[in-house]
């Protein structure tokens, strides 16, 4: 068995020509960043930079679905070479495994009428926003203490919605990712739409914490999609908006 | 004005409704049990027991469902468990059935006229032979139209748990009416559901008081 | 091991007794509306003309039947798409008047049903209008009998108010609920929030304690004997004899 392991795990750039393929670890039940179609395909924003990090290098590449527990473990036991799974850099997970600068991020938005014309928070005077309470943007939104513009606390994100849509609020504030889900699930074409984005939770490229020449391609690699909007274009197709502002380590 | 509301949505609300029967008759069964062991404790000759239950009682019919939920939900998760909604809900409406059924229950068994403990008594019976044979019995028939009663309200206070998102029935009429953005007609269809399961009930309860001719229990 | 810490809380003390004071408002409204609508409820299906009877009835059937927290949702999230677009704190009131006034509507039916068919006779050979004998005759006593159930169903209906904060009113559990995230301390929120609805009860116990005393010659003149099943015992004798009579 562990043969088998260390035949399958490859983490020099020479190893990975050699073998003709990567194994990437991508996470699902995370949509639109990895989730299983109705064919039972893999799919999503995180699937989409693994392709394309596999075309970059030349090789094959071999998708492997994993669910959030089960990333981490799969790549230090060699079952992945790489995890490209909306890990959130933090230091805690950094102590085992390595990470690059960020691919993509959680946002957080204001969603709203078609018709509203607000496209920043400044924008938001004399307008409430609906949040589920205690949420990270509620704490965000309160902490900001924007004048002239009303918080409303409700049970969850169904909760919030459920008051846009009757017009209790004028708009909302939840994740760019919950919004994509609640929007699609309404039948009615097109009466919201996510207004702007105004917070970031970034994730990033994981590997194994020895594999130092994959690690300083990854972010190479990075650096270049993001330069010729290549990875822009992942963002606006899973996403519906363009790549925020990453921050870079 | 009913747009895309339809066959699909109601179907989608009777399955999550399943829920709704199961935490009911789960919390009636079990908080049952309880309540009766609170009902007999809370008659007994002891004024400690009988102070500590009455004191558990005002307790828990002094707090909101709701309160008690999020005690059972943060409660469990204290010993490091992660707790599965129906989990919660079934321990909060529990405890809530417990304290009401025991004393619906206990002032069933104070009606029991006086006489009756004496006569038995002098019969020679221990307590708890009194208890099985003559006054239980009695207490029981009376028990019968606020005991159903109760279970009308606690099938309405399951509803409460889709705050906690267990996905039972008014949980899932919100679910839909996002989707749907028809939230009259959705929500009507989720009161008309809970009509057909309670109604029958409290009419059966009313009845039973009127076979009865028991006086109104305060 | 947990250790519980109350200091978050007491530092987060004037929210929470700011929310307690909402509760209390929002209720002292909702159960003097409710109970006026209960009243007329209860008078309309005794004395009124079959059709509002059965209107009534309806009503009555239809809000006992189905959760508050429904009622809420419909009040709050499903009226507007028909035009009525309420404020949370409106649509709560609204909607715990709603409730409250279909269980008062039955309790006060019962206590108008117990009164005796002779006082109302005895009413009417004084020459009293029919207005006039429902205002002293029957109303008068049939409230006195249901007066326990009829304040714990009010005292209910405060702690129904929790619910309000599911429709963003920041009530006492709304606050809970906000602060249990700003201090994740859940358990201990929570459990001060408990303490604080049974204070609110005992406060409201009281209340109608009080209220009892200033209305009812009947408790003035028993003195401090009267505990509050006393009526109670008095309305089931009523019943039998009404029913013996």
């Amino acid at each position: 068995m562990a043969a088998m392991v260390s035949v399958a795990s490859a983490q020099t750039l020479d190893q990975i020509e050699k073998k003709g393929e990567v194994t990437i670890g991508v996470v699902t039940g995370v949509p639109p960043f990895g989730s299983i179609d109705a064919s039972g395909k893999t799919v999503g924003y995180d699937v989409d930079v693994a392709n394309l990090l596999a075309k970059d290098l030349g090789v094959k590449a071999k998708i492997v679905p994993l669910t959030p527990p089960a990333r981490i473990p799969a790549l230090q036991s060699g079952k992945v070479d790489i995890l490209v799974a909306t890990l959130a850099p933090t230091t805690e997970r950094a102590k085992s495994v390595m990470f690059t600068m960020p691919y993509s991020a959680f946002q957080q938005v204001i969603v709203a009428k078609n018709s509203a014309k607000e496209s920043s928070l400044k924008d938001m005077v004399g307008k409430s926003i609906g949040v589920p309470r205690g949420s990270p943007q509620d704490v965000q939104l309160t902490g900001m203490n924007l004048k002239g513009t009303k918080i409303v606390r409700f049970q969850d994100d169904a909760a919030a919605a459920q008051a846009l849509f009757s017009g209790q609020v004028d708009a909302i504030a939840i994740p760019n990712t919950t919004a994509l889900d609640i929007l699609k699930k309404r039948n009615e074409q097109g009466n919201y739409e996510i207004k702007f984005a105004f917070s970031e939770q970034p994730n990033s490229i994981a590997v194994r914490q020895d594999a130092f020449q994959l690690h300083q391609w990854l972010n190479d690699f990075l650096y270049n999609i993001k330069l010729n909007g290549e990875l822009n274009a992942i963002s606006e197709k899973w996403i519906g908006t363009p790549l925020p502002n990453l921050p870079v380590f | 004005m009913f747009g895309q509301f339809g066959w699909h949505a109601i179907t989608l609300l009777l399955i999550a409704a399943r829920w709704t029967v199961l935490l009911s008759v789960l919390a009636f069964a079990l908080g049952g049990l309880a309540g009766f062991a609170v009902a007999l404790v809370r008659t007994s000759r002891s004024p400690v027991s009988r102070t500590i239950t009455a004191a558990y009682i005002e307790i828990v019919q002094g707090t909101p469902v709701l309160i008690l939920l999020f005690l059972a939900y943060f409660g469990v998760a204290l010993i490091g468990i992660d707790v599965p909604p129906l989990l919660a809900a079934s321990i909060a409406l529990t405890v809530f059935s417990s304290a009401y059924l025991g004393e619906i229950w206990r002032g069933c068994i104070d009606a029991i006229p006086r006489a009756q403990w004496e006569a038995s008594e002098s019969l020679g019976m221990t307590r708890w032979q009194q208890l099985r044979h003559i006054i239980l019995p009695q207490a029981f028939r009376i028990s019968l139209p606020p005991t159903v009663g109760f279970l009308v309200q606690l099938i309405k206070n399951t509803s409460v748990a889709s705050l906690i998102s267990l996905v039972e029935l008014t949980r899932e009429g919100q679910l839909i009416a996002n989707a749907n953005f028809r939230p009259l007609p959705t929500y009507v269809a989720v009161a008309l559901i809970y009509f057909v399961l309670c109604f029958p009930l409290s009419k059966y309860s009313q009845s039973l008081e009127r076979r009865l001719h028991v006086g109104r229990q305060s | 091991m947990y250790h519980f810490n109350f200091t978050p809380v007491f530092r987060k003390f004037p929210e929470i007794l700011s929310g307690a004071l909402l509760t209390l408002i929002i209720s002292s409204l909702a159960i003097l509306l409710g109970f006026a609508v209960g009243v007329v409820c209860a008078l309309l299906r005794t004395n009124g003309p079959k059709p509002l009877r059965t209107l009534v009835s309806i009503y009555v059937e239809a809000v006992r039947n189905t959760p508050f927290l429904v009622q809420l949702f419909i009040v709050y999230f499903a009226l507007p798409t028909i035009g009525i677009r309420l404020t949370a704190v409106e649509a709560g009131i609204l909607a715990m008047v709603a409730n409250l006034g279909a269980y008062a509507a039955e309790i006060v039916r019962a206590g108008i049903e117990a009164v005796h068919r002779l006082q109302i006779e005895a009413g009417a050979a004084l020459g009293m209008s029919r207005l006039q004998i429902l205002r002293h005759v029957v109303l008068p006593p049939a409230i006195e009998a249901v007066y326990p159930s009829l304040t714990s169903q009010f005292i209910l209906m405060m702690l129904a108010s929790s619910l309000l904060s599911a429709i963003s009113v920041n009530e006492l559990t709304g606050v809970a609920q906000l602060l249990t995230s700003l201090t994740f301390r859940s358990f201990e929120i929570y459990f001060t929030i408990g303490v604080l609805y049974i204070v609110l009860t005992l406060l409201l116990k009281a209340a109608f304690q009080v209220i009892g005393f200033a209305s009812f010659k009947r408790w003035r003149r028993l003195g401090g004997a009267n505990l509050v099943f006393a009526p109670v015992q008095r309305f089931r004798r009523m019943l039998e004899s009404a029913r013996n009579a």
